[in-house]
């Protein structure tokens, strides 16, 4: 309940004498003695000094007393018809930037430095318990010195008077909505800040985002002035240090807004950056008191500029369908709205006690951000599993795809393997089964030819059938089992001939490029020089010899006969189909044929040919 | 050479009428062999050998009512005195090394002369394995094979590997080389008799290591019971 009862001492002057209250008095006029300097003092002046003046509360010393920094005394007079029994206390909403309590010339309380540099209590609520031996019965001075800084303009808000406990309690809550919340919510964006920094810092590519931690960080900065009460800097750089953070904050939010709207351009940019470069070096060279005088004006255009940003922000998240967007958008616009209100308190048309709004905003838009955050990684890690589903199904079709054209490709291989295959064996059965086949059909015909050499070019077909069949099982560069197996053939024939054979053959390298084509031009060529051999030579022993030579392998076929006359002729001369056919498939198997005389009458038959491993033996 | 106390009894498995009718003939031309039984399809023979003898078991792998291998496991488990032989028209690898894994001890070829087919089997009852450089050679690389198959500390794999002396290994290399007995008994210093002694050797070790795969797959795939199984 208010009982505040002012007793006028003349009509047209308020008075400044109350009666004490029942529970709050609120001075709203006051007399007021200026004093020039600052510092400290051993007591207040008379009451009845000349040069009191009465005045109505708040006084804002911009417009009171404009240019003037220095000291302000404030008095009252409070009738107590009853001495206080408990403690009472002077509760002052906001003074700028420092006050002492005086109570009928005795000092109550100081809050910090009176004199230079002052601590900086601007918006700190203050509170003055005093003991109820202070108050006495009857008419008591309450006396209220207001000291700032010398160039800065000063101020009070109405004090109030009332029993200690009911004034803790106010003093308490504006303490906290004041100064303990608002130093949670800086310590907050600043922290903010810097984790969006270090997100921008793993991803470049997202400027939008440094931007966003600078404006935060410095938005931070500048939220210190209301709770720092001993500046680090002398104070006219302490105000343009807290003036220059909050123009470059908001033109880095700003920035932020128009690039997550998509309509920031380089020109635009750059722009902005200037004009924020522009404002602090005007604000440091605009004398000791430019940033508390000119602070305000350079916010306009920045509020303009926010203005601006949140239309075309608004206007792309009304295309979009994200809520965290248009939750983190409507922060921003209530950010700005609380801006142009602290602007309106700068710019002194508001209510001298009103609080500063935008350090409040400072958790929700951490929570915004934070929101907007964990959906865009909700997003990519969704996006990452879908794109990883569709990465595993297309290497699963190109893996199908890569193996049906190896399935093809094999396919083709085998066919083609095949159909070499099948064209060697219908070789071998032509020059061999076929021809034999078909001499023996023609000796039947004629009815001249004895059994004996039908049967034997019978035998001669069935022979070259096995040796085709031989050729199929042969291991690729195996000339040993070649030569076995040949011998394993014709042993019969040479056993019917009485014709001995004697076999000389060593452990034989590898012969790399053996493959199975070699194998039978060099079968052909040893089952040819042992028929001539057996047929036409007259030899009563034969010989063959394999072993490694310089260069390769060498393969004999030597007979103690009357030879072929063909030793020292020049290859081609006077040679028949069969022995060019030696020859030739010699040369395809990249070695060499040769007719050599015996020692002790014959014919040697070699053929000598490269291989890359014997050389390396 | 001795004649035996009683003929050797022969019994032929062959499809094609004529080469059938070539092997009888070329068995009846000696005293020392009797045809005792003479069979165009698998199962009648096989029925045959449940109640019967035979000293030589001659056969044709592919047969109209089945494979000559399987005959060849059950004469080779039932009465493991009768020497096998296949009849193959071309003896190659493949052919024979499966027919001695089955436990034959050589093949006669179906384009051989008829003193060559009696004499042969006279031979192998005289204890020769007839042999050629192919199957030298492809016996050979199975045993490279089953070393390699081989653990590091000398375990194997298989149930059993086929553990050669270092002669046999020689006597195949020589063989594989295309030298025939008497070559090779007389490179080694050894006798003929002695060359043949050692191919029969390497035969039945394969024929018998062969046996212990077959339990093995066959216990391992869970087709038989390894505690039933009679050594």
């Amino acid at each position: 309940m208010w009982c505040v009862l002012p007793l006028a001492w003349a009509a047209d002057v308020p008075s400044t004498l109350y009666e004490a209250p029942a529970s709050v008095l609120s001075m709203r006029h006051m007399q007021v003695f200026e004093q020039a300097s600052a510092g400290a003092i051993s007591k207040p002046p008379l009451s009845d000094e000349s040069g009191w003046q009465t005045m109505q509360l708040p006084d804002r010393w911009s417009r009171s007393r404009p240019d003037q920094g220095g000291s302000v005394w404030y008095m009252a007079q409070v009738n107590f018809a009853m001495s206080p029994q408990t403690p009472w206390a002077i509760y002052l909403p906001r003074v700028i930037m420092n006050a002492e309590v005086w109570v009928n010339g005795i000092l109550v309380g100081r809050e910090g430095q009176m004199d230079t540099p002052v601590t900086r209590n601007w918006n700190t609520p203050l509170l003055f318990t005093t003991p109820s031996s202070v108050w006495r019965l009857g008419i008591n001075t309450v006396q209220i010195r207001v000291v700032a800084f010398p160039d800065n303009a000063g101020g009070l808000a109405p004090p109030q008077l009332g029993p200690a406990d009911v004034m803790e309690a106010r003093h308490s809550a504006q303490r906290f909505w004041q100064n303990d919340l608002v130093y949670t919510a800086t310590i907050s964006v600043i922290a903010l800040g810097f984790f969006v920094m270090a997100l921008w810092l793993r991803k470049r590519e997202r400027i939008e985002y440094c931007y966003f931690s600078l404006g935060s960080v410095l938005w931070g900065v500048s939220n210190l002035n209301m709770n720092v009460r001993e500046a680090p800097l002398p104070n006219a750089q302490w105000e343009m240090f807290i003036h220059v953070s909050m123009v470059w904050s908001w033109l880095f939010l700003c920035l932020f807004t128009l690039h997550f709207a998509r309509h920031a351009s380089r020109w635009l940019e750059r722009s902005v950056l200037l004009f924020g470069a522009a404002c602090a070096i005007f604000l440091a060279f605009s004398g000791p008191n430019g940033a508390v005088l000119w602070g305000p004006y350079w916010l306009v255009p920045v509020l303009a500029l926010g203005a601006w940003s949140m239309w075309k922000v608004a206007a792309f998240v009304r295309r979009t369908s994200r809520s965290d967007y248009k939750i983190l958008v409507s922060v921003e616009a209530l950010a700005l709205a609380l801006g142009l209100h602290d602007w309106l308190i700068q710019a002194g048309r508001m209510p001298f006690e009103t609080a500063y709004g935008t350090p409040y905003i400072a958790p929700l838009l951490l929570a915004a951000f934070a929101w907007l955050i964990a959906g865009d990684y909700a997003r990519a890690q969704r996006d990452l599993a879908t794109l990883n589903l569709e990465l595993a199904d297309r290497v699963r079709s190109k893996e199908m795809a890569l193996r049906e054209s190896f399935s093809k490709l094999a396919d083709l291989e085998r066919a083609q393997a095949v159909s070499q295959e099948r064209h060697r064996i219908m070789r071998d059965m032509h020059d061999g089964v076929g021809m034999h086949l078909s001499s023996a059909i023609r000796q039947l015909q004629g009815g001249h030819t004895g059994t004996d050499l039908i049967e034997q070019t019978l035998r001669d077909s069935l022979d070259h059938l096995k040796l085709t069949v031989d050729s199929m099982s042969l291991r690729e560069g195996d000339v040993t089992g070649l030569l076995g197996s040949l011998r394993y053939r014709l042993t019969p024939r040479l056993q019917a001939a009485g014709l001995p054979l004697h076999w000389q053959v060593d452990e034989l390298p590898h012969w790399p490029q053996g493959h199975i084509d070699n194998l039978r031009h060099l079968q052909y060529i040893v089952f040819e020089a042992m028929s001539n051999a057996l047929q036409h030579a007259q030899a009563s022993a034969l010989w063959l010899r394999a072993s490694t030579d310089v260069g390769g392998i060498v393969v004999c076929v030597e007979d103690n006969g009357r030879g072929f006359g063909l030793v020292g002729k020049k290859p081609g001369e006077a040679e028949g189909k069969g022995l060019q056919g030696m020859r030739s498939r010699a040369q395809s198997m990249g070695g060499q044929l040769q007719w050599l005389p015996r020692e002790g009458g014959g014919c040697c038959v070699a053929v000598r040919w490269p291989v890359a491993e014997a050389l390396a033996s | 050479m001795n004649l035996p106390s009683r003929p050797w009894r022969v019994v032929l498995l062959e499809d094609h009428a004529d080469t059938r009718a070539y092997f009888e003939a070329s068995i009846d031309q000696r005293v020392e062999l009797q045809l005792v039984a003479s069979f165009d399809a698998l199962t009648p023979a096989m029925q045959w050998f449940d109640s019967h003898q035979a000293d030589i078991f001659l056969t044709d792998l592919d047969l109209p009512d089945g494979s000559g291998l399987t005959i060849l496991r059950k004469v080779a488990a039932c009465q493991p005195h009768c020497d096998m032989l296949v009849i193959s028209m071309f003896g190659d690898e493949d052919h024979v090394v499966a027919s001695i894994e089955a436990g034959a001890v050589g093949y006669v070829q179906k384009d051989a002369s008829d003193a060559d087919i009696a004499q042969v089997l006279l031979d192998v009852k005289q204890g020769a394995s007839p042999i050629s450089p192919m199957v030298a050679r492809g016996l050979l690389t199975r045993l490279k094979s089953m070393r390699s198959m081989a653990g590091p500390a000398g375990q194997t794999m298989l149930p059993g590997k086929i553990t050669l002396t270092a002669r046999e290994k020689e006597l195949l290399e020589l063989l594989a080389r295309g030298y025939a007995y008497a070559e090779i008994a007389q490179r080694c210093g050894i006798t003929h008799h002695t060359v043949q002694s050692h191919i029969k050797n390497i035969y039945s070790k394969l024929a018998v290591n062969s046996r212990g795969e077959a339990v093995f797959e066959a216990t391992r795939w869970g087709l038989i019971d390894p505690i039933g199984i009679q050594h």
